[in-house]
């Protein structure tokens, strides 16, 4: 009974040391690779009324004496590439970013080669960015900061994490001119495991497990680039980010009207004489996604029938900056902003002489 | 803790165990019980047909989030049954008890939250939390793990508990 309650006691100091890991559970990554895990159990019994010197556990009876059971924790490489949200661009822009965190969920410490992989058009997306680079997100997150985020090298080691550390990245690309409001460009940003503090790939280690020495496995699931480029437990994982388009669709009508002959009689029955006021309209009509910005319109008036009024008239869907100067025979009228799904009218009128 | 390197399949431990047996006689950590214990872990193998076949073998690539056997074997080696056989297992530093695993024979098992000074069965344990509340027990409160053996072991007879855990 003696060594049976000693046992108790080194049950109890096993306690603390369980309750103490149990609160820094922040590590979800897990117990370090190399801790031995050891098992002992105790027997206690009796022959008839007699107890007998208790027993406890042999996990290697090739070796004297009574061997607690131990197995070495392994390696778990585990990496988890979450994109934080797609981003909506403007034709003709440069420097767009898509927000990625690249989390360190394994055991143990490694480094990371990154790499963007295109999404196929017609099956992915639309269209493809230009200058597609990768960052690492070192200011506002999400927000493409030149001169802060430190721009990526193909084929480095973008930097060691230790379990459960993360790091935020930024796929920056620039939007060419082509795509049409609400086509989509889809990226993968792709992370591999390293062995800490190089560019060597993490292997898994292959056949028979050695419990006295610490093997690598893989342990994550397939990310979004797909079989074949990044499957479960190969070493890496991906996710996706899409660039949405919003352009500005911008249509123009022109209507025009006599509005006064002269003598006092409007619209319908003003005749087109001389001396007789004409109205025209032009209705600007935004349907796309996007603001469309500073406009220009320009019309060359037949001056030799007739006569610019100065005093073109914006309505209220013509925001921003709205002007208008005539030279002969242009008019020309600039408007700051015609919003999305907003409509713009225009009104100037001409004498006829 | 000595290092101990568990290369060698189940049932080579239990007859090497058992071809060990008159040597172990000498050691004076030895007595006519005999306790055993194997960790191990479950391997999965897919053959062509795909079929899947579950067998255990010695615990190796064990990564946090796996599940791990343990197994304890129990032998009479002397010439006198032994009786009241109660065996305790704290669980093992790193690792969370899985619900409802722990097994054996003609055993009465019972659970400890408070390292081992005390046990219940799985639905009287409580634990109190920070706030003083009491709450029921979960596997994860679980310190240590107790059989108690309710039938005597004949000499040269053998039985077996087991449980499983977690590596956290």
């Amino acid at each position: 009974m003696k060594l049976f309650k000693s046992r108790g006691r080194m049950s109890a100091s096993l306690t603390g040391l369980l309750l103490l890991v149990a609160s820094a559970g922040a590590h979800a990554g897990g117990t370090a690779p190399g801790t031995d895990i050891n098992n002992q159990a105790t027997l206690n019994y009796k022959v008839g009324p007699t107890d007998q010197p208790a027993v406890t556990s042999d996990g290697d009876p090739g070796t004297a004496g009574n061997q607690a059971t131990t197995f070495k924790v392994d390696r778990k490489v585990d990496l988890t590439m979450a994109s934080n949200g797609g981003a909506t661009v403007v034709p003709n822009t440069d420097d767009q970013a898509l927000s990625f965190t690249l989390t360190n969920t394994g055991n143990d410490t490694h480094g990371y080669l990154l790499s963007t992989i295109t999404g196929l058009d017609a099956t992915d997306d639309d269209f493809d960015m230009a200058s597609v680079r990768i960052y690492i997100d070192n200011g506002i997150v999400g927000t493409y900061e030149p001169g802060t985020d430190t721009p990526y090298t193909g084929g480095s080691n973008v930097g060691d994490l230790a379990p459960d550390a993360s790091i935020n990245l930024l796929v920056v690309a620039n939007t060419p001119g082509t795509p049409a409001d609400t086509e989509t460009s889809l990226y993968h940003l792709l992370a591999q495991a390293t062995n800490a503090g190089t560019t060597t790939a993490t292997a898994e280690t292959a056949g028979a497990d050695d419990t006295s020495v610490v093997d690598t496995a893989y342990a994550e699931v397939a990310g979004s680039a797909g079989a074949g480029t990044d499957d479960a437990q190969d070493g890496k994982h991906s996710a996706s980010g899409t660039y949405t388009v919003q352009a500005a669709t911008v249509t123009m009508a022109k209507t025009s009207a006599v509005t006064d002959d002269g003598f006092g009689t409007g619209t319908p029955n003003a005749k087109a004489i001389p001396g007789a006021t004409v109205t025209y309209t032009l209705v600007i009509e935004n349907t796309g996604a996007a603001n469309a910005r500073d406009l220009v319109i320009t019309d060359d008036l037949q001056v030799a029938n007739v006569t610019y009024v100065p005093g073109a008239s914006f309505g209220a869907g013509c925001t921003g900056t709205t002007s208008e100067s005539f030279s002969s025979p242009t008019l020309t009228l600039n408007v700051g902003i015609v919003a999305s799904a907003a409509t713009c009218t225009i009104t100037y009128t001409v004498t006829i002489n | 803790m000595t290092i101990t390197n568990k290369g060698m399949i189940a049932a080579g431990l239990i007859s090497l165990l058992l071809l060990s047996t008159t040597a172990a006689r000498a050691s004076q950590d030895t007595g006519p019980i005999q306790l055993t214990s194997m960790a191990e872990i479950e391997s999965v193998t897919t053959d062509a047909s795909g079929k899947q076949t579950v067998k255990r073998v010695p615990a190796s690539k064990v990564v946090p989030g796996k599940d791990v056997i343990y197994t304890l074997v129990f032998e009479n080696t002397g010439t006198l049954p032994g009786n009241d056989i109660v065996i305790q297992n704290p669980i093992p530093e790193h690792t969370v008890y899985k619900a409802d695993t722990a097994g054996g024979s003609d055993t009465e098992i019972s659970y400890s939250v408070d390292g081992g000074n005390s046990f219940a069965s799985a639905d009287a344990l409580t634990v109190s939390g920070a706030d003083g509340s009491t709450r029921q027990a979960t596997a994860a409160d679980y310190t240590t793990i107790r059989w108690k053996y309710i039938r005597p072991l004949p000499p040269g007879e053998k039985s077996t508990v087991e449980f499983r855990v977690v590596l956290r």
